[in-house]
């Protein structure tokens, strides 16, 4: 019997990669894969729906679900990072710690991007940096950003502006129009449609006036997780709600496959790292010393503290005026996984 | 292997050190100083703990398994044991596993240079069985901590995995990657491209332009290579930066003016291990348009 055919939007992503290639299979599934950027996903995905199943923003998933999108996350997370340690500082800006953000400009691609959730709610709850007392700068236009589609107004009591169209986060943090960003070169970001600094790079300018906010990733990353117990997620993959009701057993089989997908890569991972890191081994022994075997795992039982917590943070930041259990958000098939 | 004995591609990777005693037996092949691959062959070595051995230097007298004699694994592992650790490569009792037919010396006309303990693995066996059952005290084999090593050969099928018994030579490879790296000044290198000799003669462009190929492809891949670590690693910029401040920002150099120590070292140890018999000349060694690079 003919599979159901499926079109496929998502990042590249090594544990996701083996669905995509095909290496792997979710049963009775035909999965086309489109590789794109992940904020043009999201974008194409809110606005549109044009895929059947993709790569979709947790926040902005929240807020889309709240205003009645017709889509069902699976608990599949193929990227964490410590988006918060991503953060460089002007050096021009009198910042030395995290603490001494508040009263300053800081600059986002997206308010309510996943990233900029984090970054908001860590240094408010860990280093008491009220959301209130920053000055936020975002670089997507209405036009061209989630928050566009899903009907983004900034929140009441923020101090929220647009960073000039012929301006980028680049730019204007290392002309020091900006005192911080995720930024910390003229090349950090991909190209994409949604972002400029890719584009407004201000390659000329003297990048070695901006400095990571946290000079020691490690040891920051390790305080974090040791503190949360989790890594932070921003992405998760949703299935159109079409499609979901005309075939709910897509979720599950989804699932399996994105697990097996994870395993297939995860026995690969010491041999994909590139040889010219010479350390590789114990480079990975370090991470894992740091956050266990498996700092990705997926389904709801092993991330609801991280779920909750997004799912906080979210409404103390007034993306959203109600907070969802986590049972709505996730494909009935997969609560108990 | 059988690039050396059939001469089956125009262009090739080619291991180095049979390379070596490839050329002064007068085989036809030029090299191009394009060296894809650089490891820190001593690092992989492991022991087995009833062995008596707790460091490189008490290897004197003890049974080191290799895969191949004359393989530039093996032709490092000797000439850092020699001249870094002061254990003469006379006083180990050497173990190789590949069998005369299916392994390089065999293309090359092996012998066992003179005064050498040779002795071969027992074909039922393997370089991983007999570590583990301490039939060797150490190997350069594939382990729980190393990698690379030899993931081919018999221990892929004949070994075990109770590696309880067994711990690396140098526990803190990263120290000791520092250690050789400061004082050497270059990271071992075990494979270089060859070009057939007839194929030389006809097209003698053909080098020059192939050595501008990989030097581009080279920097192609060092230009996305903190965008192929794995984003598992979690910390791929500073497990890079970290490989830089050890080992510097270009660890792979082409050409035969970066590579001239590196080069001068491995025709030396070759000679000295009596496995070529003098000293190659580097000239004689490299296609001539690729000497000024």
């Amino acid at each position: 019997m003919a599979k159901l055919h499926l079109n496929f939007i998502s990042a590249y992503n090594e544990r996701v990669e083996p669905l995509m290639k095909g290496i792997v299979k979710a049963e009775g599934i035909e999965l086309t894969p489109t590789y794109s950027h992940p904020s043009e996903t999201f974008l194409r995905q809110l606005r549109d729906g044009e895929f059947p199943v993709g790569e979709m923003s947790m926040s902005s998933y929240l807020i889309a679900r709240e205003r009645g999108f017709d889509m069902i996350a699976l608990p599949v997370f193929p990227s964490r990072r410590l988006f918060h340690t991503e953060l460089s500082y002007h050096v021009d800006s009198g910042i030395r710690q995290p603490a001494d953000i508040i009263g300053k400009r800081v600059g986002v691609s997206e308010y309510q991007q996943t990233a900029a959730l984090w970054q908001r709610g860590i240094l408010d709850h860990d280093f008491g940096v009220s959301q209130y007392e920053v000055h936020w700068y975002m670089e997507r236009t209405e036009e061209l950003s989630h928050g566009g589609v899903t009907g983004f107004k900034p929140p009441e009591g923020i101090s929220f502006q647009r960073i000039p169209p012929d301006k980028s986060l680049a730019s204007m943090l290392v002309n020091h129009e900006l005192d911080v960003a995720a930024i910390n070169s003229p090349w950090r970001n991909a190209p994409n449609q949604l972002g400029r600094s890719h584009r407004i790079t201000a390659a000329g300018a003297d990048w070695t006036k901006v400095k990571p906010l946290f000079e020691d990733r490690l040891a920051e990353g390790k305080r974090f997780f040791d503190k949360w117990g989790f890594l932070p997620v921003n992405h998760a993959y949703t299935i159109r709600g079409d499609i979901y009701r005309k075939y709910p057993w897509v979720a599950f089989n989804l699932f399996i496959g994105f697990v097996k997908a994870k395993e297939y890569f995860n026995a690969r991972l010491a041999e994909s790292i590139p040889s010219g890191l010479f350390f590789g081994k114990e480079y990975l022994a370090r991470t894992q010393a740091l956050f266990g075997d498996d700092p990705f795992p997926y389904g709801i039982k092993a991330n609801r503290k991280l779920l909750e917590t997004l799912i906080d943070f979210s409404h103390e930041q007034g993306l959203i005026g109600q907070k969802p259990k986590i049972e709505e958000l996730f494909a009935e098939s997969t609560l108990e996984l | 292997m059988a690039q050396l004995k059939f001469g089956e591609f125009e262009v090739a990777e080619m291991s180095v050190s049979s390379y070596l005693i490839a050329r002064s037996q007068g085989a036809d092949m030029i090299a191009l100083p394009a060296f894809p691959s650089r490891r820190l062959f001593q690092t992989e070595l492991s022991y087995h703990v009833d062995s008596g051995i707790s460091g490189p230097q008490d290897l004197a007298g003890k049974r080191l398994g290799i895969a191949e004699y004359q393989q530039t694994a093996a032709l490092w592992i000797r000439g850092i044991l020699e001249h870094d650790f002061g254990v003469s490569q006379y006083k180990i009792h050497w173990y190789m596993e590949r069998s005369e037919e299916m392994s390089h010396g065999g293309a090359t006309g092996f012998k066992p240079p003179p005064g050498i303990s040779f002795s071969r693995i027992d074909p039922r066996k393997s370089l991983k069985s007999t570590l583990l059952a301490n039939e060797l005290d150490v190997a350069h084999v594939a382990s729980p901590w190393v990698l690379q090593a030899n993931a081919l050969d018999r221990s892929s099928r004949i070994g075990g995995d109770d590696w309880s018994k067994v711990k690396p030579l140098f526990p803190d490879r990263m120290a000791e990657g520092a250690r050789f790296y400061r004082q050497h000044g270059f990271l071992p290198v075990n494979h270089a491209y060859i070009i057939r000799g007839d194929i030389h003669r006809k097209y003698p462009w053909l080098a020059a332009a192939l050595y501008n190929g990989f030097e581009r492809a080279k920097a192609w891949a060092q230009e996305r290579l903190a965008e192929q670590v794995p984003s598992a690693l979690i910390f791929g910029p500073e497990y890079l930066a970290t490989t830089r401040e050890l080992v510097g920002d270009d660890p792979f150099p082409f050409g035969i003016r970066a590579n001239r120590a590196m080069l001068e070292t491995m025709t030396q140890y070759s000679h000295e291990q009596g496995l070529t018999p003098r000293k190659l000349k580097i000239e004689e060694l490299f296609a001539e348009e690729t000497l000024k690079t």
